[in-house]
Parts: C-alpha cells; sequence; structure tokens
C-alpha cells in the first residue's frame, strides 16, 4: 500500500470527504527527515506484518528470489540454456548436471533458470497492460453508466461486450488470438492481456460506480472540473485498492497459462528456456520413467506461482481495513507473548 | 409459476447471447492465417483445382456473406459445417467427443466436491486447527499447480512406477470392444449394455485424469466453502443456535444448508471453465475430447470445429446456468419468495 499513498494522500488533501482507509498515514510530510520517518514506520510495520504471517515472507522470498534468478541467469546457470549436447541426453540429476539433462542433452537447471525472463516478461507485461486498459475502461464506463444519454447506452455495450469475451472457452480464445497474431513474445502477451481485461473492467467499474456518489467527487463536479481530470486524478487513484491486490494473483495465473500454451506448442517455441514448454519436451519420457525433464520445470513453475499467490493474499490483507485490524491484534499478541 | 416466468425471462436473452458469441467467434477465427484449401489438397495441387474447392466451400465469398450462409446452414438445418481434418460433419465429430470431456469433468467436479466441501466446513468449524492451516495451503497449492504437469506427475507414479493402472492412452484399453453409444460416457453406456469388461476398462482410465482435475478443483470449491462457512457460523442465527445449547451437528448443518448456493455457484463456474479448460489434461491423457478436437482445429486453420466447439461450449454453460438457477429455487427458499 505504501506505494500508492502518495497519489492518495494528494486526493485526500484536496478532499477531505474521501472515504478513507488509512487516516493515519494523514498528509504528506513536508520535511526529508518527515518522509524518512514515515518510509521507516512503514518499513517496521511490513517487518511485523511478516513476522506475524511467516508464509507472507516466504511469498515475498520467492518471488524476490524468481526475479533476481531471472536478471543474474548468465552469472548462476552452469551451462548455456539453449545448446544441445547429444551425447550427453537424459542424463539423471548428478553433480555435473544438477537436475539432469533432457532428451537432446541440454542442461536442465540452467534452462529452469533462464525460464523466468520469458515467463515472467510475459506475464507481467500482459498482466500490466491489462490493468492500465482494463482500469481505465471500467473507470470510464463505471463514471458515466448512471449519467443517462449516450455514455449511459456505451457503457452498456461495453459491459456487453466484456460480456460476450467472458462467455468464450478461456484456452481454445488464447489459442486462437495467439494463431491470429502469429506466433511471437508479442502476440502471447497481447492475447494474455486480452484475456485479463475484463477481470480488470469488472473489478474497476463497480469500485468506481460507488466512489461516484461520494460527495468530494460531486464537489469537484460543482467547481466546473472536466470529466476527464476528475476520473484520473480522483476517481481511479481512490478505487485502486482491489486492482492491487488482484496484480500479484493474475500474474501468477498468467504464467501458469503461457506454459499451457507452450505445452500445446501455441506459445514459446522448443529451445527458448521456458517452463511450460520444457514440460512438453519431458511428456514422452515420463512414460519410460525419466521423470527430471518434466517434473523440475513444473516444481518451478508451481513454486513461482504459488509465491505470487502468497503475495496477492497479503496485499488484499493489508488493503481491507478490517483484516488489517485483525492481523495488529495478531501482532500485539505476539509482541505480549515474546516480552 | 414464478419459476416459469423466470425461466421464460431467461430464453428471451439466450438467442441474441449466442448470435454475439457466434458473430465474434466466426470473424475472429476467420483471422487465422491459412488456406484450408491448401491444406486439404497439398502444397502440389493446382491452382485451378485450389479455386475449385474453394468455390466448392464457399471461400471465395465474401466474409459476411459466409457468416450469413454459416448461421442459415446452423438455424435451418443444424449444420456446423465439416472438418476437413476428419471429413466428417462437425456435429457428429462433437456428439462424439462432448460426451467424453462431460463424463471427464463431472467425474472430476464431483472428486473435487468431496475433497473441498468437508475439509471446507472443517475447516470453518475448526478455526485454529491443523485441518484450517492444511486447508489454507491447499487452496494455495491447488491454485499455483499447473493440471497438466500433476496429470504427468501421476502418471509418473500410478502408471510408470507401481502399475496400478492403464497407459494414459485413450479411454479404453485397445483390444476392448467399446459398448453402443447411447449416452457417449463410457461408464453409462458399459453399464446399459451389461459390457462388464468395458466397464473396468473405463474406470480404469477415468482414474489419472478426474483425480487430477478433482484436486485441481477442490482448492477453489474449499475456499469458497470455507469462506461462506465462515460467515454463516459468525452470522446471528449460528450464534443463537450456539447459545440454545444445540449440538454442534445440527449447527454445521444449518449453515452449511446456507452456504450451498454459494458452492453450486462456484461449481457451475468451474464446469463452464473446464469444458476448455480441460484441453492440457486431454492432451495428455490422449483424451480425444472436445476441447482437443477445438485445439488441434486451431493449430491446423481447420476453423468448423473451433466454431462448432465455440458453440456447443456456449450452448452448455447456459444450460448449466440454468440448471444452477433451477437449484437456487431447489435450496433456497429466499429465491422462491
Amino acid at each position: 500500500m505504501t506505494h500508492i499513498s502518495d497519489d492518495d494522500a494528494d486526493a485526500r488533501a484536496t478532499n477531505p470527504d474521501a472515504s478513507d482507509p488509512d487516516a493515519h498515514v494523514g498528509r504528506r510530510p513536508s520535511t526529508i527527515g518527515g518522509r524518512a520517518q514515515v518510509f521507516l514506520q512503514g518499513f517496521r510495520f511490513l517487518l511485523a506484518v511478516l513476522r506475524a504471517r511467516p508464509m507472507f515472507a516466504v511469498g515475498y522470498g520467492i518471488v524476490v528470489s524468481v526475479i533476481v534468478m531471472a536478471i543474474f541467469a548468465p552469472l548462476i546457470a552452469p551451462y548455456p540454456p539453449e545448446t544441445a549436447n547429444p551425447t550427453d541426453f537424459l542424463q539423471p540429476p548428478s553433480w555435473r548436471h544438477l537436475l539432469g539433462t533432457d532428451a537432446t542433452g541440454m542442461d536442465i537447471f540452467s534452462r529452469i533458470i533462464y525460464a523466468p525472463r520469458i515467463d515472467l516478461t510475459i506475464a507481467i507485461a500482459g498482466t500490466a497492460i491489462s490493468a492500465v486498459v482494463g482500469s481505465l475502461i471500467g473507470a470510464t464506463v463505471g463514471y458515466y453508466q448512471e449519467v443517462g444519454g449516450a455514455p449511459s447506452f456505451f457503457s452498456g455495450v461495453v459491459m456487453r461486450s466484456a460480456d460476450v469475451l467472458q462467455a468464450f472457452p478461456v484456452f481454445v480464445f488464447a489459442i486462437a488470438l495467439v494463431a491470429i497474431f502469429g506466433q511471437s513474445l508479442q502476440s502471447i502477451i497481447a492475447a494474455i492481456a486480452f484475456l485479463n481485461i475484463p477481470i480488470y473492467l469488472r473489478l474497476m467499474r463497480s469500485q468506481v460506480m460507488s466512489i461516484r456518489r461520494m460527495r468530494f467527487v460531486e464537489a469537484s463536479y460543482v467547481a466546473g472540473t472536466p470529466d476527464r481530470f476528475i476520473i484520473l486524478r480522483h476517481v481511479i487513484p481512490n478505487s485502486m485498492a482491489p486492482v492491487l491486490a488482484q496484480l500479484s494473483v493474475n500474474i501468477g495465473w498468467s504464467v501458469l497459462l503461457t506454459a499451457g500454451l507452450s505445452f500445446v506448442g501455441a506459445g514459446v517455441v522448443a529451445p527458448t528456456p521456458e517452463w511450460g514448454s520444457m514440460i512438453a519436451m519431458g511428456f514422452q519420457n515420463i512414460i519410460t520413467g525419466q521423470w527430471w525433464p518434466s517434473v523440475f520445470p513444473g516444481i518451478a513453475l508451481a513454486v513461482t506461482v504459488f509465491g505470487f499467490a502468497l503475495v496477492g493474499a497479503s496485499v488484499e490483507v493489508l488493503a481491507d481495513p478490517a483484516r488489517r485490524r485483525a492481523l495488529s491484534g495478531n501482532m500485539r499478541q505476539h509482541r505480549a507473548k515474546e516480552s | 409459476m414464478r419459476i416459469m416466468r423466470y425461466i421464460g425471462k431467461r430464453m428471451i436473452f439466450i438467442g441474441p447471447q449466442l448470435l454475439g458469441i457466434i458473430l465474434v467467434s466466426f470473424f475472429l477465427v476467420k483471422l487465422i492465417p491459412g488456406d484450408p484449401a491448401v491444406m486439404m489438397l497439398g502444397p502440389m495441387a493446382s491452382e485451378s483445382t485450389l479455386e475449385e474447392l474453394r468455390a466448392d466451400m464457399g471461400l471465395n465469398l465474401s466474409v459476411p456473406q459466409q457468416f450469413l450462409i454459416y448461421i442459415e446452414n446452423l438455424v435451418l438445418h443444424g449444420d456446423l459445417g465439416r472438418s476437413w481434418q476428419t471429413t466428417r460433419p462437425v456435429t457428429e465429430d462433437l456428439f462424439l467427443r462432448m460426451p467424453a470431456t462431460l463424463e471427464l469433468i463431472t467425474l472430476g467436479l464431483i472428486l473435487g466436491l468431496l475433497i473441498g466441501v468437508p475439509l471446507g466446513v472443517g475447516a470453518a468449524y475448526l478455526k485454529r486447527g491443523i485441518l484450517a492451516k492444511f486447508s489454507d495451503y491447499y487452496g494455495l497449492l491447488a491454485g499455483a499447480l499447473p493440471d497438466f504437469w500433476l496429470a504427468l506427475v501421476l502418471i509418473f507414479f500410478f502408471y510408470t512406477i507401481l502399475g496400478w493402472v492403464p497407459p494414459p492412452l485413450g479411454r479404453l484399453d485397445f483390444f476392448t470392444i467399446p459398448p453402443p453409444t447411447i449416452t457417449g460416457a463410457l461408464l453409462i453406456d458399459s453399464l446399459l449394455d451389461g459390457n462388464w469388461q468395458a466397464l473396468s476398462s473405463a474406470a480404469g482410465h477415468l482414474i489419472l485424469p478426474v483425480l487430477t482435475l478433482g484436486l485441481i478443483s477442490g482448492g477453489p470449491i474449499l475456499k469458497m466453502t470455507q469462506s461462506t462457512m465462515d460467515r454463516m457460523l459468525e452470522s446471528d442465527y449460528s450464534r443463537y443456535e450456539e447459545m440454545c445449547g444445540l449440538p454442534k451437528a445440527i449447527i454445521i448443518r444449518h449453515a452449511l444448508r446456507n452456504s450451498l448456493p454459494s458452492v453450486v455457484t462456484i461449481v457451475s463456474v468451474l464446469y463452464g471453465f473446464l469444458i476448455g479448460g480441460a484441453v492440457l489434461v486431454e492432451i495428455v491423457f490422449s483424451w480425444g475430447g472436445a476441447g482437443q478436437y477445438a485445439v488441434q482445429g486451431v493449430l491446423n486453420a481447420d476453423i468448423n470445429p473451433v466454431l462448432g466447439f465455440v458453440f456447443f461450449s456456449a450452448v452448455l454453460s447456459l444450460i448449466i446456468y440454468l440448471i444452477v438457477d433451477l437449484i437456487y429455487f431447489a435450496i433456497d427458499p429466499r429465491v422462491r419468495g
């Protein structure tokens, strides 16, 4: 939450009426020392949260280490990820090849280290695009839904189109999109972004519809602020919380979808290290007993998605005032036990 | 009577909804590059034969014209065109494959319910126990595991190592004579036929894919049951019952009865999702289901199977949502009003 509180504080400073989940954050401190203090407080709060809920710490740990792994892959990986070594095919895990080699003799450990470069790029880019586009459309639709006349009509049309999009079988739809745009990184990102847009559209719309009726929005409207400015400046910053909670979970889900696409051969193409296509490559070997080419990438994939899900769960708790209070109670109990 | 009026109202919207879905998917799949005529006749075919085939398939008409013809065939003759891969009418193919998918996901969701509901109820009632912790992790893990990977791991353990189940190649053993098709679901057909060999073979082949789908779909069912039960047990009527000293079993039963609508909702959502979403598991087990058929269609620019599949699954989802509404009427007296 801390990273949006800047905008939030702004919105609140101009609109004292805003429904305010973080009342204690208060106004933006003006001095540098004050800022540092707020930052320190936030950091301490985070540490306390992590102590009370160690699983959240595990989640953050997983996400950070996967990202670090992706960035420093060339330094960590013992072998080049795309070089086949036909003499060393299907070696079981050993000291030479930590997680063994696949049917073409590529080192599985190195490929697993490189894979998040592709998987996370696709998932994060796809999620980010859908969140921005979906939120903007959702905010606009929510803002104009009850105005009447043409704007309401178009809002209705947008919502019905979202209904139709969501009625499609997700997976077939994704494969069709990739087939249309051609099999490239950009088209997989586009497909995932496209599939996720309705989620953010709905989330944002329902938030905005309730925020729109609040007095600070009306005040701004009466003061003659243009609609565009009201939406961007006042409405969106105050309805971001559920979208933020959704982001992390959605990234994990997109990683799964990317892997699924690659598994059927409509995603990332074979020699490029990617978890789903690695699992697919080991598919035939598992029946004859060589489990390592498929099992290890799957574990890496599951752990990553698990980590993002935990981070999402933590954001959900921190963004919900009631649950945060419950958590603070937990933390006090912890401290009481320790002392 | 209220229910009849309600269903009638729903029926009015079904037509336009279906038309919208077909319209969007038609123009969408028409964008998939690849010329079916070339794919059917091979790269060596002469231009004149290609042209003839295109004219025959109506490919030389404009896309809106093709759409009108497609709709006309569908509405007047129930014809969804032919697949050039199987060279058979899509409706026949789908009537063969849809039951395979439906049998799989129905059993998978039943298993998911058997896992999710008891765990969810237990976790909601014993908030601080091991069961609640386990449920939390199970929910997160089920959402994180790729289903196709879980299927492979299960195959490795139960087929490769233990040899308890038949190889993951289709719905029956090679040498088993399939029962005559009545419903298309092999378990039911072989029961009706009294063919015990086919029954045991079909059941054996179902074990692993059903286990995969059950374990994965148990997660969301568990979460939904847990959170709703939580709310119900916190509600005034449960507290009142507790104060009156009613036995735990009765309190839980009443709370569960009131949680059923949301469990039904999540199951219906999962059902709609799995019609197309089970495709990865189908591929792993060479199931020959409808999702697999559609994916093959997309990958080979064979558009009729894709359209047919989208149409079938849209109709099925609508039927499922209708059934769900009927169930609401049956289990929730408030809806009946």
